[in-house]
């Protein structure tokens, strides 16, 4: 009977699950949120915040680091996780700045600049639930991910790129129509 | 639709400088155009938008046992008095060869024990769910301000930064082992980077039941007071998983399956309960 036995603290090979991450595989994500989860909350929370705080400023760093470690030129210069934990610095930094402005009483001013703004930004958010989950994921790869029209097909399981560039010109038009629709009811379209 | 490619190209900053010169004339000179490329910006933000929502939610889903909830408002005092007061957990992962199924491979993986307060006063069904709706209501709230730290951060510079934060080598508590005093201080949160694929929590307060167990969501709820003794989890992975109860010197089965709370009852089974010894010995 062969026994072994391992440790879950042994080291997880950081280089491997980055290029995991480079290649949009969010399974790798989820392993780096969990491996760092304490590391990172440890630092807003020893700072004056939340867990609450603490967990959306580490997933907004890692939403950060995702979109930075798609983008072609991207090179990571340091270790992964020193590098997450500067963007984690980096966001509660800002959001301190926030807090302390707000206390100051300088929000109005600036919040009320678009008073429509949060009504469109529903609308839209309406609008992108309408369409369906794979026009959704299309157009989510795209922006946001900057998948190439390949990567998009090899993901959503399209036949070639042309299926996945037509899907993609479709999608963005539905939801065109559907938000001018919605826009011109409201009266916010010029 | 050559203006909607056009403008596509334009956001995405894909046109080279003599088209993005002649796109910026066309703008200056034709408002309905501005008026479209303003809309398809807000398309695309929205776009964007959804799918940080997405990756969040996708992370709050994730488990991360032993996250710092009931510690992160406690003085260091209260903390200390905590972890002394602490049930230890410890979750072990083994692949064995079950002695009542035919294979040959036995694998043990075994954690490093995880420690939380005793003092929790919240009855931890209710905290959970809370955490999940504040969660939910932040991820749309938060919307703007994640968009905007997305383009911001767009290359940290630890250098630069010189926030009102305690500078804290992030790789150190990942290298280094702590002694065993400092892990006492810290075990408390261990469990939050722990690759155990089952989350416990331990509702110590409900009358009815003082020793029983169910699984809910995944997660195991310990039912009674843990906090007396040792207790682990022993996660099996042979052709099928099983998983079942170290505590006090009595090995209990527990059933993933179960989803109702259950009394726990000790294994009397003479040669189940010799091999969970050798493996829980290791």
């Amino acid at each position: 009977m062969a026994l072994r036995v391992f440790k879950s603290g042994t080291v997880v090979d950081e280089a491997e699950l980055f290029s995991r991450i480079q290649k949009g595989d969010e399974k790798a994500l989820e392993i780096v949120y969990q491996k760092y989860y304490r590391m990172m909350t440890k630092l807003v929370v020893t700072n004056s915040g939340t867990e609450d705080e603490a967990r959306d400023v580490y997933q907004d760093a890692l939403v950060v680091f995702w979109q930075k470690a798609r983008s072609s030129n991207f090179v990571l210069t340091s270790k992964m996780s020193t590098y997450i934990y500067s963007i984690c610095q980096n966001l509660w930094r800002k959001e301190l700045d926030r807090k302390k402005r707000l206390s100051n009483e300088e929000k109005d001013a600036a919040e009320s600049m678009d008073m429509e703004k949060p009504e469109r930004e529903k609308i839209i958010a309406q609008c992108l639930e309408q369409l369906g989950e794979t026009c959704r994921k299309v157009l989510m790869y795209y922006y946001f991910d900057e998948m190439s029209m390949q990567e998009i097909a090899d993901k959503l399981g399209f036949a070639n790129t042309d299926t996945a560039k037509t899907k993609k010109y479709k999608c963005k038009q539905k939801l065109d129509e559907l938000v001018k629709a919605q826009y011109s009811e409201r009266d916010f379209l010029d | 639709m050559e203006n909607f490619d056009q403008i596509d190209d334009y956001l995405r900053g894909q046109l080279n400088g003599h088209e993005k010169e002649a796109f910026e004339q066309q703008l200056k000179a034709d408002p309905s155009l501005k008026s479209e490329l303003d809309l398809q910006k807000q398309l695309i933000e929205g776009i964007k938008n959804a799918r940080i929502s997405q990756l969040k939610t996708m992370l709050s889903q994730v488990p991360v046992t032993g996250a710092m909830t009931s510690g992160a408002g406690l003085s260091a005092g209260q903390i200390a008095a905590g972890v002394i007061t602490s049930a230890i957990v410890a979750t072990g992962t083994l692949f064995y060869f079950q002695p009542w199924k035919a294979s040959d491979k036995v694998e043990v993986k075994t954690e490093q024990p995880v420690t939380e307060t005793a003092t929790t006063k919240t009855e931890p069904k209710v905290e959970a769910k809370t955490s999940e709706n504040t969660k939910e209501s932040k991820t749309r709230s938060a919307i703007e301000s994640k968009t905007k730290a997305s383009k911001e951060v767009v290359t940290p510079q630890v250098q630069a930064v010189r926030p009102n934060l305690q500078v804290v080598d992030p790789t150190s508590e990942l290298t280094s082992t702590p002694s065993t005093e400092e892990k006492a201080k810290v075990d408390k949160n261990i469990g939050a980077v722990s690759d155990s694929r089952i989350e416990v929590e331990n509702v110590d307060n409900d009358k009815q039941y003082s020793f029983h167990y169910q699984f809910s969501q995944g997660k195991l709820i310990l039912y009674g007071k843990f906090d007396k003794a040792l207790y682990e989890i022993i996660e099996i992975n042979g052709s099928s998983h099983s998983v079942f109860l170290y505590y006090k010197d009595a090995y209990y089965t527990l059933d993933e399956k179960e989803a109702t709370v259950t009394p726990l009852t000790a294994i009397r089974d003479k040669e189940l309960l010799k091999k969970l010894k050798e493996y829980r010995k290791g």
